[in-house]
């Protein structure tokens, strides 16, 4: 029996890397989305582009979410 | 006594296991998010019940192989497993008790291991499978989680740099949306462990009884229907009542958290659990959220992390193998003598849990009181510096023993520098009016409470300071040397 240290070192590096990408992701978000300079309200490109890092950010986690659930999914679904 | 009978024991038995799992680990979902306002607490546990619901129906694989190869499967009957059942729920009350967030899963495989060792013996334990699949990845979980919540955390205050007042609101929706996921990815892994114990109890007394009843199941066949609805209400039912003792060391015990620090803890945590489950290894909830709990303390305030709470969660961790496979075992072996033995560990697992409820009650942790503190912070005033530690005097009788204060800036609006902070949880509620002498020498040198930390926040507002001691202007007046209204008590 050995143990699987590529797997495991995987593991770790998916954890942080996707950790990092979807708080980057949310914060570089929160910074387009916010009031530019003193009070002004940001531009319409900033908005659009924070709202386009959010969905991608969510897409990120489904994705995740999907890799754990895919195959009970397609059963259901009439693929498995 | 009737196979059908200790089936139905052992059934029960599991969804009370899979009851105590649900409010052992409501706080590895919900706990920063209670602790940092943005989900009220009742709130919290009802939408983690509820994602807890839908993902223990949402996969059924690990289910299949709830022993995870630790012990021989052919080899464990309906009384082990009974016995594992109950050496996992005794471990999961008293840790409750302790409000130590301690693995379940870690309580039932150690349980099971140490039930298996004393019927069958060594051979039917695989010792390398527990290094592998349980000890490995209790070193590893909390490791990573943590590496990943520091830098996250540390990205995530990099664009709050110089951003106006409100930026974290946003953090805050955004830390909702992930602890909902974490909760669902918790009912993904353990409510399917309560499916994988009934079905294996099941396949075990089929094989026993050569049975071909409604119940009965052939080996490595799917869970029944009702095993999935059944385990996933009971899991989600705990889940709900709160779990508030730990909720409570989760998230306040270890370090004071913010929004953006929850969304890091919460997404360093999902990242955690998603990829141990896609590449195949079991991580505890538990480890990996009290993991990334201390990871966004150092990461923010290296000298706020509660480090006692964290050696005493560690040691919690280290002894919930051999601890609930001890208490398996001689349930085991009671349980194997026949009717008398089984009914005995029966007995002794409703009193046992019945001695637990009536302890807790001497200390009742709830939706109420759950953001109080163990320690608090108080920023004081003081006509002059103290020249011995205030554990003395009047102070010491509410206060005592305090701890060292240099861990926190001096409250910008004291008269005189005086880090009065981070005090054991007062025997009383203070008020910003209260007065106290603080130096033995000097009786005269009072200090006076400007405010604590310690009332239970409204989640909806921000806290009343920020965790570089820096006053938040819509909580606190702005006179200099003026006592300050606490925030509201309860």
């Amino acid at each position: 029996m050995t143990i699987d240290w590529i797997a495991l070192l995987q593991v770790a590096i998916v954890t942080i890397v996707a950790a990092v990408a979807i708080v980057g992701l949310m914060s570089l978000a929160n910074w387009l989305l916010g009031p530019v300079g003193a009070e002004s309200p940001p531009s319409a490109g900033r908005r659009l582009t924070g709202q386009v890092l959010i969905v991608v950010m969510a897409l990120i986690i489904l994705g995740g979410l999907y890799l754990i659930v895919h195959e009970h999914v397609a059963r259901l679904l009439g693929f498995g | 006594m009737s196979i059908e009978i200790i089936v139905l024991i052992v059934v029960i038995t599991a969804l009370v296991f899979d009851f105590t799992n649900g409010f052992h680990d409501a706080a590895n979902a919900m706990a920063t998010s209670v602790s940092t306002g943005a989900y009220r607490p009742k709130q919290a546990v009802l939408l983690a019940a509820v994602m807890n619901l839908i993902g223990a129906c949402l996969s059924t694989e690990v289910a299949k192989t709830i022993s995870s190869g630790l012990v021989d499967d052919s080899l464990v009957s309906p009384q082990i497993v009974f016995a594992a059942l109950v050496g996992a729920i005794l471990w999961n009350l008293f840790t409750w008790l302790l409000g130590l967030p301690s693995s379940s899963s870690h309580a039932i495989f150690g349980a099971l291991i140490g039930a298996t060792l004393a019927v069958e013996g060594l051979d039917a334990v695989h010792g390398w499978n527990v290094v592998s699949k349980i000890l490995l990845p209790a070193l590893v979980a909390p490791l990573v989680a943590g590496i990943a919540s520091y830098l996250a955390t540390k990205v995530a205050y990099a664009s709050l740099q110089n951003a106006p007042k409100g930026s974290k609101r946003r953090f805050r929706d955004a830390q909702r949306a992930s602890s909902l996921l974490v909760a669902l990815a918790h009912g993904t892994a353990d409510g399917q462990k309560t499916m994988g114990i009934i079905t294996l109890v099941l396949v075990a007394a089929t094989v026993q009884t050569g049975s071909t009843q409604w119940w009965s199941q052939a080996p490595g066949s799917e869970p029944h229907w009702w095993v999935i609805l059944v385990a996933g209400l009971a899991i989600a039912l705990g889940t709900y009542s709160g779990g508030w003792r730990i909720m409570r060391t989760m998230g306040k015990g270890m370090a004071d958290i913010e929004q953006p620090q929850g969304f890091a803890v919460e997404t360093s945590a999902m990242a955690a659990i998603l990829a141990s489950s896609h590449f195949g290894f079991g991580l505890s909830t538990t480890h990996v959220v009290s993991g990334a709990v201390i990871g966004t303390g150092l990461s923010r305030t290296p000298g706020e992390v509660r480090w006692r709470t964290a050696r005493n969660m560690a040691i919690g961790w280290l002894l919930t193998l051999p601890a609930a496979g001890l208490v398996g075992a001689g349930a085991a072996v009671l349980a194997e003598m026949g009717a008398f033995g089984f009914i005995a560990v029966l007995i002794i697992l409703v009193v046992a849990a019945a001695a637990i409820k009536l302890l807790a009650g001497r200390n009742h942790v709830s939706a109420s009181n759950v953001n109080d503190a163990n320690e608090v912070k108080v920023f004081g005033k003081a006509d002059a510096p103290p020249t011995t530690p205030p554990t003395q005097g009047a102070l010491a009788s509410v206060l005592a023993p305090a701890l060292p204060s240099s861990t926190l800036p001096n409250h910008p609006l004291a008269a005189t520098p005086l880090a009065l902070t981070r005090l054991k949880k007062p025997k009383k509620k203070l008020k910003s009016t209260d007065t106290f002498p603080i130096d033995a020498a000097h009786p005269d040198n009072t200090v006076v409470v400007l405010e604590t930390d310690n009332p239970t926040k409204d989640p909806a507002a921000d806290p009343p300071t920020s965790l570089d001691g820096r006053p938040n202007p819509a909580t606190t007046q702005p006179q200099s040397g003026a006592a300050v209204p606490a925030e509201e008590d309860q």
